[in-house]
């Protein structure tokens, strides 16, 4: 049974100049190629991965792997609603025995170095960039580190990495043996737009104490002055109503000071979740786990679905994070009324969603729940 | 009248039939007349095997429910006795044949078309791979390898799950004139005529062409069982509050008795409103009303309206299984909002109508910021000579009438309406404001539809 049976889409759309996403140009969906598909969606982080394998011709994948790393996927149900966002990282292709990767991971086209002068002075060397790269992947720094060494030294290091990894890097396995030669095999790796706040490095000297959301909202402005690849919309974001400071120390990715932010709570004491979603919008609120008799999901051992209180089904590519989720059939054990997870229910961090040949589920991870499909992307 | 089969591909048809009753030895296969071809009389086609997922089950209950369903490509074997006159003829007609039905990657998959004796109609299947054997000899017949001039070939074909007709649908909406509004005449909804097929009740391709009256920019599309159009929670919802509070956006009583014996439907709430402020955010609820309390059955994503005047939003899908399990035949629901203000000042939008649909499929059509004057939407092959088979995936794209060609793909999210027995075809078309990208829904526009279905089988056809 392909996904298109089942009636998902999932149109990927070729990225526009500078890595800029658009749905003006369809390149294809991948939903009839397929019979397999997997997404996982975090409470901090929201659209994480997503993985499609599909078969296709030789000549096909190496189209894809050459010209369409950054190309952006907005994954759609039979119903028409999203389900995933998100943009292509890497590619995996296997032609018999020969296989190539080819991803946006290691990637850098913005440089530069920071190094200790003869004299004993931290310096930073000027930034060096790539802007063939840069137009077509948009801009993803990085920092180097050397201990004592002389500026054109640290400048030449500079050039040499940036002439290295300026472009997406392929990796190739090769075995060459007796046996079955194998077949044609790709898999479409995608990442969620939350990735792109570590792609680059952020500086604010200013000492002013602002709400954390707005820092969040501010940094979200500032990226997208690089890279238009977020919306600035924040509708979404619930005030936390305590403060930090804006400073930001040098070279410190997006993504580290928004959630330094975020992670510090709210006003009630209570933690948030966040994360980039639909609209490719920054979501911030209190978490679900601050009111853990409030249900979302709840499911019976009697059936293989996911359910809202009352009974309404929710097909498994609907399920998201964020959440309180109880089993009907555990609920004989009382559970303390402001404790998150007890035996019969339990906080939502992570969800997995995967479809595969007869088996349609969602996996619903508790807190801390360890990141490995983040892994599978190459999250940074 | 003898039976007919035949394979082409590639412009080559192979016939498997002799129209005499008998083939003729050594004959060429290109006419019912002189084939030397005799397909074996145990032939029948095979039933596409269904591919189940199953939900639920032991040990925790008895049973399983089924949750998904699918068809696989059909692979048989049919067996053809050749009567070649000699070895060498043999050799070129089952050639011929192999070359016949591998074309798959070189043009189009070969064709397969069969008619039983008696049979009204052909019907038509497409052939993805085969694999063509002669078997050995035995039981006192000579072996094609020693050179024998007869022999029983096994053609072993995996083909398309379903059988159809050739070239063109069958037309279940012609011309059909639809308005962009719940009420009067015409309205938004148009029964289809009496389809054919086995697939009737599982849904089957339809192919659309949709011209409307106004330059579109976006539409929603449906097969539904039915439609509520309903005023009565018309009216100015007004706010400061930056949290979300409730109100009923429709009467309390829409009656949902249709869906309470047919599993297969699920429910949708639209809402048509006028004056949205820039400041306010909602979003849909259906809710379950009685005297002991309300319960909200569903409560959808929320939602910033675009600043436009008229305008309607889509909240969504819901299921009506929570109704279904209380083992009564009558269902009775309310649609309600849940509003707020962006930043704390007073915050509007005014309902003008909701409507629910009882639907099977639901998609929409965007034109990514261009209008289209004519939309066409492909969910089968219809195509002169080729079988009317679902396509892998649907396409949906402006047509230019004056040049008869595409000239730009539009953008299909969700699953495009399928023909069902006594459904019907729901539309709503939404048209620029005023040069901006947002769209709004205008109640007087109009649309012409053409729509024609696929009628698929297993394996016979039968009277149509």
């Amino acid at each position: 049974m392909s996904l298109d049976d089942i009636g998902l889409s999932i149109p990927i759309y070729a990225r526009r100049a500078s890595g800029v996403p658009s749905t003006t140009t369809q390149l294809d969906d991948l939903a009839a190629r397929s019979d397999s598909y997997e997404h996982t969606i975090r409470a901090t982080f929201g659209f994480e991965s997503m993985r499609v394998p599909v078969v296709m011709s030789l000549e096909e994948v190496l189209w894809w792997l050459n010209n369409n790393l950054m190309a952006s996927t907005i994954v759609s149900g039979p119903d028409s609603e999203t389900i995933w966002e998100g943009f292509l990282t890497q590619i995996d292709a296997t032609f018999g025995q020969e296989t190539v990767s080819v991803g946006l991971d290691r990637m850098a086209n913005r440089v530069r170095c920071r190094y200790t002068g003869g004299n004993g002075t931290p310096t930073t060397t000027s930034t060096s960039s790539d802007s063939a790269s840069q137009r077509l992947y948009g801009t993803k720094d990085a920092l180097l580190n050397l201990n004592t060494t002389s500026s054109t030294a640290a400048a030449n290091i500079v050039a040499a990495y940036l002439a290295r990894w300026k472009n997406p890097p392929a990796v190739q396995r090769s075995r060459v043996a007796t046996g079955d030669a194998g077949g044609v095999s790709v898999a479409f790796t995608f990442a969620g737009w939350y990735a792109v706040l570590g792609w680059l490095l952020y500086s604010n000297t200013s000492t002013v104490s602002s709400a954390t959301t707005a820092i969040a909202n501010a940094l979200i402005s500032s990226y997208v002055g690089v890279n238009n690849f977020l919306s600035t919309d924040t509708t979404q974001v619930t005030a936390s109503g305590i403060n930090d400071l804006e400073t930001v120390p040098d070279d410190t990715p997006y993504i580290q000071k928004l959630e330094d932010c975020l992670k510090q709570g709210n006003s009630a004491n209570q933690r948030l979740a966040w994360g980039i979603y639909e609209g490719r919008r920054l979501t911030v609120k209190q978490w679900a786990g601050a009111t853990p008799d409030t249900i979302a999901y709840e499911r019976s051992l009697q059936t293989g679905e996911v359910r809202r209180l009352g009974g309404t089904p929710v097909s498994p590519w609907l399920v998201r994070p964020d959440a309180m989720y109880q089993t009907i059939e555990l609920l004989d054990v009382g559970p303390v009324t402001t404790a998150p997870d007890t035996a019969a229910r339990k906080y939502c961090e992570r969800v997995r969603c995967t479809i595969q040949g007869d088996a349609i589920g969602v996996d619903l991870d508790p807190q801390e729940a360890d990141s490995v499909e983040a892994q599978l992307a190459r999250l940074k | 009248m003898a039976s007919d089969y035949r394979f082409t591909g590639n412009g080559t048809t192979v016939y498997l039939v002799n129209s005499s009753g008998s083939p003729t030895a050594g004959g060429a296969a290109t006419a019912a007349a002189t084939t030397p071809w005799q397909i074996a009389t145990q032939y029948t086609p095979q039933a596409a095997p269904p591919r189940s997922v199953w939900s639920g089950g032991p040990p925790f209950r008895h049973g399983q429910n089924l949750a998904y369903l699918g068809y696989d490509n059909v692979t048989e074997t049919i067996p053809i006795f050749l009567k070649g006159s000699n070895q060498d003829t043999v050799a070129a007609r089952v050639q011929q044949l192999r070359q016949t039905l591998m074309t798959t990657l070189f043009t189009s998959p070969c064709v397969f078309y069969a008619q039983p004796s008696g049979a009204s109609s052909a019907m038509y299947a497409d052939i993805y791979a085969a694999h063509v054997q002669e078997r050995g000899g035995g039981g006192g017949i000579e072996s094609p390898g020693e050179g024998s001039g007869d022999v029983i070939v096994d053609v072993t074909i995996t083909r398309s799950p379903f059988f159809g007709v050739v070239s063109t649908g069958e037309t279940v909406l012609s011309s059909a004139s639809f308005g962009n509004t719940g009420t009067g005449s015409p309205n938004n909804i148009v029964a289809y005529s009496t389809g054919s097929g086995d697939l009737i009740y599982e849904g089957q391709p339809l192919n659309l062409d949709i011209v409307p009256s106004a330059s579109s920019w976006k539409l929603m599309l449906s097969s539904i069982y039915d439609r509520l159009y309903d005023t009565g929670g018309a009216g100015t919802l007004t706010t400061s509050s930056t949290t979300f509070v409730t109100n009923p956006i429709s009467g309390s009583g829409l009656n949902i008795d249709p869906v309470m014996t047919r599993k297969g439907l699920k429910g949708r709430l639209l809402v048509h409103f006028t004056s949205p402020s820039t400041n306010i955010e909602v979003y849909g609820r259906v809710l379950m009303t009685g005297s002991g309390g309300t319960t909200e059955l569903y409560a959808s994503p929320p939602i910033t309206p675009d600043n436009v005047t008229p305008q309607m939003l889509d909240f969504g899908g819901f299921s009506f299984d929570a109704f279904r399990n209380t083992n009564t035949a009558s269902g009775r629901l309310q649609m309600g909002f849940g509003y707020r203000s962006t930043n704390g000042s007073s915050a509007s939008i005014t309902i003008t109508f909701v409507e629910v649909l009882f639907y099977y499929d639901f998609c929409t059509i965007n034109g990514n910021g261009n209008g289209f004057a004519r939309a066409r939407l492909a969910a089968f092959a219809e195509r002169s000579g080729l079988p009317c088979l679902p396509l892998p995936s649907s396409a949906v794209f402006e047509w230019d009438n004056t040049n008869s060609r595409p000239t730009s793909m539009l953008t299909l999210r969700g699953t495009p309406p399928r023909y069902y027995s006594g459904a019907q075809l729901y539309y709503a078309a939404f048209v620029p404001n005023s040069f901006a990208t947002v769209h709004k829904r205008v109640t007087t526009d109009t649309a012409t539809i053409t729509a024609t279905h696929a009628p698929l089988w297993r394996t016979f056809r039968g009277a149509d």
